[in-house]
């Protein structure tokens, strides 16, 4: 089945790029002057901008204010198919769900239905994407009756039922244990709460102190947006508020349509896997596959292959599927424009039924993230060597998510959500340069406070966030460092963490750029961490016997020693939360980005400045860049020296 | 030369300096007259340029001498910084690569962004010089690990070899124990001699690690810049015979005397873009009007920032480019690039944009001549006719029309030349105004209930034609609006100040611990203003939130008294209150969190008076006409008149034009001006003399 998901959502095409029309063509499409359309177009952007920015600044629940675990949009009526002008630059896991989530929930409810200061919610991961936490808030808005179009807040409430606390976990069989499932439905009416649905809600979550006081700030953002909203369109008009919601759809059609006319016509193919389903070992891996066919302007990513839907939480719903292919070739060819609904109008996505990345009722998405790494993994594996000097080398993986929870020494439970251990996560070098170590999963971008706030009121002490030596993917251009992150945990409690793409010793770099190290983490019982006790931090690299009394959380290891061995260990994933006495350390590292380019024609100059700065060893710098070096980088790092002989003939071999 | 914290007799000469990337700018008040001069900065030693500038004025009749200068944002951001070395927790170091880890919003999609200031860009410190110290101290301020003097050391060994010559130390939780980052500090003097050294627990002790070590990143290289150039400026100053007292300008346009300024130089790292503001609070309070946005338009972009209620309204943190925090007080100004140089150009799908793009100083707009190949803001107005190329900057600097309209004509665009013109001109109009309605959004306020001051160079000329776009009061172009910033150096008082972080609940248990931090902070603060503590007054304020929230709502302010039940309660009260004004909804049932107490001291100082203009009740004659061309709006003949010749209570019909030395003012079709008793320009919308 090819399952189109962009109807056009114009029914006048532009009869030459936009840049050319005469002021008469132009007028005649929009109803309004191109100052009056880029004018309007950037409004609607700051708009849902300043709504994102203001929820986050007053949220309550760490997975809101310390996590931004959320977006919003804008969407227009249904004369223009609900197109979203606008959406938030906050995250763009949401890009492909939160136009879909918002046009079903007000086709389904009816918009007749509604008036002024209505607010629905739905969260159904069949009908709005992602996973049932992230909840769709959604506010028709109306000019003398009229509805002009809508905003849509969507976002993580931070427990919302479920077999767990805070939802996240491996073993979901069904969306029955992710937690409450609501069709489109009032939460707020003519501006006032709706009581049955505020009770339900509190009655369903674990957390309802945080959870309310959120639902009631997402409200009044919400209404502050509106008004900008109506207040835009009566000083402007509908025809000009409605024409420039389509120009600002139109624009980013026609930039990623002549980004991918760009790319040669051809059939693409490109696979990526994870680890695991989550509830067995290597050999329930589940693989995306992808075929590209892009011929002209359009493109057709084709998922047909793919493995089966699984019976675990690592699905992910169809609407994930688009938010994969738009993030991945917006990230590869037209990374510079905002996103609009337009910007996908002549994509194709085919998912097949009963994949992972399409599965059935009543299959869950909890981690539905993953899924759709792996599927942005396999696009960008099919298209890079396509792009030339252009490629993209790949990211350390996926997030690592980390929950932990437990009694503290006085009863009081403790929780740490997902997220609170966050890892920074190494990107891909490009032709552009070396790589950041420091940086976030493309479709994630929040502000992160550091440890400080989190360890005035969490169990736990950040010891190390060290990048490690030789992680980067070596190439011309180095991939970022992975980072070493060991958490000192001062009261006992149950651990689970897990991430699948641990390994990109598959195809990492780009352009003869090689891979970064592998991810995975321990859990280091007390016993082996003594001597922080006595005052001595762990070193990144430890001896194996303090590995060898460790259990494994996930990452492929030599089973004798459980140290990471990509090349013949086994994997291993804890299926279970795994206890840990006060004292215990979550030791995780995260995997390194792709390099880009031959890493032998790496300046040496450059190489020297990655010794100097532990970023690559003296081992390293031999290994992977034909560069020896003499000297003591730690004490001496401005003593290092290059024995040019020695790299010559490195080099010339 | 005294750096007492005394106000001067209320007679004295005053001179105030400002610093600029292109010009410095100085103003005395000599009897009441205000005297300028404007001399190129020298960015290499901006010191020569402001005593070369002070010269041309006279300083030894002067009683003060109020300085804010962009050599320290300069040396930032060019890095043009001494070496510098960063102690922090073993474990921490790459804090200052990773920042906050989010990425602008213009690069959301974008896999070639790279942190500015991060390893693989132009980072402060580079990796080597981050140094890991074995010491840790909990959220509680329990100590984990005791500081290790002797690994301590060994590191301090390795930035000796490296001959580093500034150091600064941030450790984990530093804000709740200082005594780890103390003691290395002496540990730093002992092996690495009298280098300046600063300690986030001093500079900035409050959370979040990140922006604590930033700052105290920026105060130590502040101190290596400032040290001796607060030292030549002082004997300079000695020569040219001023023996008054010297101030800086910090990030709140607040006076800081010299010496005060250095033990904590951060505070100044950005002195110039707020005195405007202050300026215009200041002004403002002379003409009666207390709700102002604030714009100034210069070359190169249009700082924008508000005054609620006579007051700047002012941010805890600055940043100095993208995630490069500074935990400043500092006024909220949002910078847009529409200035004068603002490029325009044409976008992929045809949409004629301005900025952020400028062409600066050198090549500048086309019409300057210098080869500068494409159109600006100042073309456009040169075309447009609002701009007299022979009188330019009073004739010094003649402008060339004809390569400003080449520069148009060579855009790739289907418009006609008069379309490109108007729609850029509109354009950069457009982006001001757009800015200012989101300011006005972000902090939720009704933009109808502001006035807008207009200065900077290029103020008058673009911004009373926001009158046909917005729904603000008025325009107001005060006098001298060209160097207007310079004098609101002149505008504010001395305040000393101090803050402190302890996340606590605002309970019954609070009182006794609040009223002996307050009163510490207060204590010190009298120490050091020996006698001058007299005369001051104090403000007490703090940033608290509901408690689960990250962030926090600032300035939420406090009894000027013993903290007790009733002031608890009073404080509680506040903070609900201001919360509900800046967000639109309040939670009265949840509790509060106080999270960072803050005191000044503010010692009152002279300001600047504008001298009253004098009245006519005769409509002026215009000076000269002009003909307005290539906008929609303006077609056909404008009076133009000289500001000299201007008196209090004429009124101009637009479209007109007010030329002056270094500025131009334009009030569209379907404005007015009126000119205020001390010689400001007001611009309303006909039939709306507000």
């Amino acid at each position: 089945m090819t399952l189109s998901l962009y109807p056009p959502e114009t029914s006048e095409i532009p009869v030459a790029l936009l840049k050319d029309l005469s002021d008469q063509q132009f007028g005649d499409l929009y109803s309004c002057d191109r100052f009056t359309a880029s004018v309007l177009a950037n409004r609607f952007r700051y708009i849902v901008d300043n709504m994102c920015g203001q929820l986050i600044s007053q949220a309550f629940s760490p997975i809101l204010r310390d996590y931004t675990d959320l977006s919003a949009a804008l969407t227009g009526p249904p004369s223009i198919r609900h197109a979203m002008p606008a959406v938030a630059q906050s995250l763009p896991l949401f890009f492909g769900s939160i136009p879909e989530g918002a046009r079903g929930a007000l086709e389904e409810y009816g918009i007749d239905q509604l008036v002024d200061g209505d607010v629905i919610i739905v969260n159904d991961p069949y009908r709005a994407g992602t996973h049932v936490n992230d909840v769709c808030f959604i506010r028709p808005a109306f000019v003398d009756g009229e509805f002009i179009g809508a905003l849509t807040i969507r976002a993580h409430m931070l427990d919302w039922g479920g077999k767990v606390m805070g939802g996240f976990t491996l073993d979901k069989g069904s969306l029955y244990e992710d937690g409450l499932v609501v069709a489109p439905e009032l939460i707020y009416h003519a501006g006032e709460p709706v009581r049955p649905m505020f009770k339900m809600i509190r009655d369903n979550t674990r957390f309802a102190p945080m959870v309310l006081p959120d639902i009631e700030t997402i409200n009044a953002c919400l209404k502050a947006a509106d008004d900008q909203l109506s207040e835009t369109y009566v000083r402007y008009g509908q025809d000009a508020f409605v024409g420039a919601m389509r120009y600002a759809c139109d624009a980013s059609a026609e930039t990623m349509q002549q980004a991918i006319a760009e790319l040669p016509d051809g059939d693409y193919r490109g696979e990526a896997k994870l680890d695991s389903n989550g509830l067995g070992a290597a050999e329930t891996a589940l693989h995306a596959k992808v075929l590209i066919r892009k011929r002209g302007p359009n493109i057709e990513f084709d998922f047909s292959g793919s493995s089966a839907a699984t019976p675990s939480s690592l699905n992910c719903m169809w609407a994930e599927a688009k938010s994969a292919v738009v993030i991945a070739t917006k990230w590869l060819v037209d990374p510079k424009t905002p996103y609009t609904s337009g910007a996908s109008r002549s994509i194709d996505v085919l998912v097949p039924p009963d994949t992972f990345m399409n599965p059935s009722p009543p299959l869950c998405s909890n981690l539905y993230w993953v899924p759709m790494h792996c599927m942005i993994t396999a696009i960008m594996r099919a298209l890079n060597p396509v792009l030339g000097e252009d490629a993209v080398a790949l990211d350390s993986g996926d997030s690592i998510l980390h929950v932990g929870e437990g009694l503290t020494e006085g009863g009081e439970p403790w929780f740490v959500p997902a997220g609170g251990v966050l890892h920074s996560l190494p990107w891909g070098a490009t032709q552009s340069g070396d790589a950041d170590s420091g940086q976030l999963s493309l479709y994630l971008n929040l502000v992160w406070s550091g440890d400080e706030p989190s360890e005035a009121d969490q169990p736990y002490v950040v010891l190390n966030r060290d990048y490690r030596a030789d992680s980067g993917g070596p190439g011309q251009h180095r991939g970022g460092a992975g980072s070493v992150v060991d958490t000192l945990w001062l009261e006992a409690g149950n651990h689970r963490a897990f991430a699948f793409m641990s390994d990109r010793s598959d195809g990492g770099g780009v352009s003869g750029g090689s891979p970064g190290a592998p991810a995975g983490a321990w859990l280091l019982p007390p016993a082996s961490t003594a001597e922080v006790a006595d005052g001595v931090f762990l070193p990144n690299t430890l001896p194996s016997s303090a590995y060898a009394e460790a259990v494994p959380m996930y990452g492929t290891f030599d089973p004798e020693t459980n140290e990471l061995d990509a090349v013949n260990g086994t994997y291993h994933l804890a299926l279970h939360p795994v206890a840990g006495e006060r004292g215990t350390i979550l030791r995780s590292y995260c995997g390194g980005g792709g390099g880009w380019g031959d890493p032998f024609r790496r300046p040496v100059d450059a190489v020297l400045a990655d010794v100097r700065n532990e970023y690559v060893s003296l081992e390293g710098a031999a290994l992977d860049y034909g560069v020896v070096i003499e000297g003591d980088p730690h004490h001496d790092p401005e003593g290092l020296r290059v024995d040019p002989e020695a790299t010559a003939r490195l080099r010339d071999r | 030369m005294s750096t007492e914290p005394f106000a001067p007799p209320a007679e004295s000469q005053m001179i105030g300096v400002d610093v600029g990337g292109t010009f410095t700018d100085i103003v005395k008040i000599e009897d009441g007259k205000i005297l300028v001069s404007k001399v190129p900065t020298d960015a290499s030693s901006s010191d020569t340029s402001v005593l070369q500038g002070v010269a041309e004025v006279g300083a030894d009749d002067a009683g003060v001498f109020n300085l804010a200068s962009t050599a320290g944002l300069n040396a930032v951001i060019t890095r043009d910084t001494p070496k510098v070395a960063f102690l922090t927790t073993t474990g921490h170091r790459d804090m200052l690569d990773r920042g906050r880890l989010g990425r602008p919003w213009s690069a959301l999609t974008d896999p070639h962004w790279r942190r500015e200031f991060g390893d693989t860009g132009r980072p402060l410190v580079e990796r080597y010089l981050r140094r890991g110290i074995n010491e840790r101290i909990t959220g509680a301020g329990q100590v984990l690990l005791p500081l290790d003097e002797s690994q301590a050391r060994s590191e301090l060994d390795v930035l000796r070899r490296c001959g580093v010559e500034a150091v600064a130390i941030c450790l984990l939780n530093s804000y709740v124990d200082p005594t780890h980052e103390q003691r290395l500090q002496e540990l730093v003097a002992e092996v690495l001699g009298d280098i300046p050294c600063s300690i986030s627990s001093e500079v900035s002790p409050l959370t979040k690690e990140y922006q604590r070590a930033m700052t105290t990143l920026v105060d130590v290289v502040m101190k290596a810049k400032y040290s001796d150039y607060t030292d030549r400026l002082s004997t300079g100053l000695e020569k040219l015979g001023f023996d008054g007292v010297f101030n800086y300008s910090d990030c709140a346009a607040r006076l800081l005397p010299a010496d005060y300024a250095m033990e904590r130089p951060y505070r100044l790292v950005v002195g110039g873009p707020a005195a405007g503001t202050a300026a215009s609070a200041h002004f403002g309070a002379q003409i009666g009007d207390s709700q102002l946005l604030c714009a100034d338009v210069g070359g190169t972009s249009c700082d924008i920032s508000l005054v609620r209620d006579g007051e700047p309204w002012l941010n805890s943190t600055f940043e100095l480019e993208h995630d490069l925090h500074v935990n400043a007080l500092s006024t909220d100004v949002v910078t847009l690039g529409a200035g004068g140089g603002s490029i325009v150009w044409v976008n992929p799908t045809g949409e004629i944009r301005v900025g952020p793009e400028s062409a600066g100083a050198h090549p500048g707009p086309a019409c300057y001549g210098q080869q500068g190949d494409r159109p600006t803001i100042t073309d456009a107005a040169v075309l447009i006719g609002i701009l007299d190329p022979d009188s330019f900057l009073g004739g010094k600097f003649p402008l060339r029309a004809d390569l400003a309209e080449k520069a148009f004509d060579d855009l790739q665009s289907p418009l006609p030349l008069s379309q490109r013109i108007d729609y850029a001109w509109r354009m950069g109009i457009n982006n001001v105004a757009e800015g200012m309605v989101n300011i006005c959004v972000r902090h939720g306020l009704d933009i109808r209930e502001f006035s807008l001051m207009a200065f900077g160079a290029a103020g008058g000329m673009m911004l009373p034609s926001l009158l046909q776009v917005l729904p603000i009061r008025r325009v107001i172009v005060p006098p001298h609006p060209g160097l207007f910033s310079a004098l609101g150096l002149l505008s504010t008082d001395q305040v000393y100040s101090d803050h402190r972080t302890s996340y606590r609940l605002l309970d019954d248990q609070a009182a006794e611990p609040l009223d002996l931090l307050f009163s510490s902070m207060e204590d010190g603060l009298r120490a050091q203003l020996g006698r001058g503590a007299e005369g001051a007054t104090v403000h007490r304020s703090f940033d608290g939130r509901l408690f689960g929230q990250s962030f926090e709502t600032p300035f939420v302010p406090v009894p000027n008294a013993p903290i007790d039940a009733d002031a608890l309660a009073k404080m509680i009260e506040d903070f609900h209150r201001v919360y509900g004004e800046r967000n639109g909804n309040t939670f009265p049932y949840i509790p509060v969190q106080g999270v960072t107490y803050r005191v000044e001291m503010h010692v009152p100082t002279d300001k600047v008076t504008h001298p009253p203009l004098p009245t006519s009740d005769l409509d002026p004659t215009p000076d000269a006409a002009t003909n307005l061309r290539h906008l929609d709006t303006e077609p056909g003949p404008a009076a133009v008149y000289y500001r000299t010749s201007l008196h209090a209570g004429q009124r101009i019909v637009g479209p007109a034009i007010v030329r002056e030395e270094l500025s131009t003012t334009f009030a569209p079709t379907g404005t007015e001006v009126k000119v205020g008793e001390y010689g400001e320009l007001i611009i309303s919308t006909s039939g709306d003399q507000s």
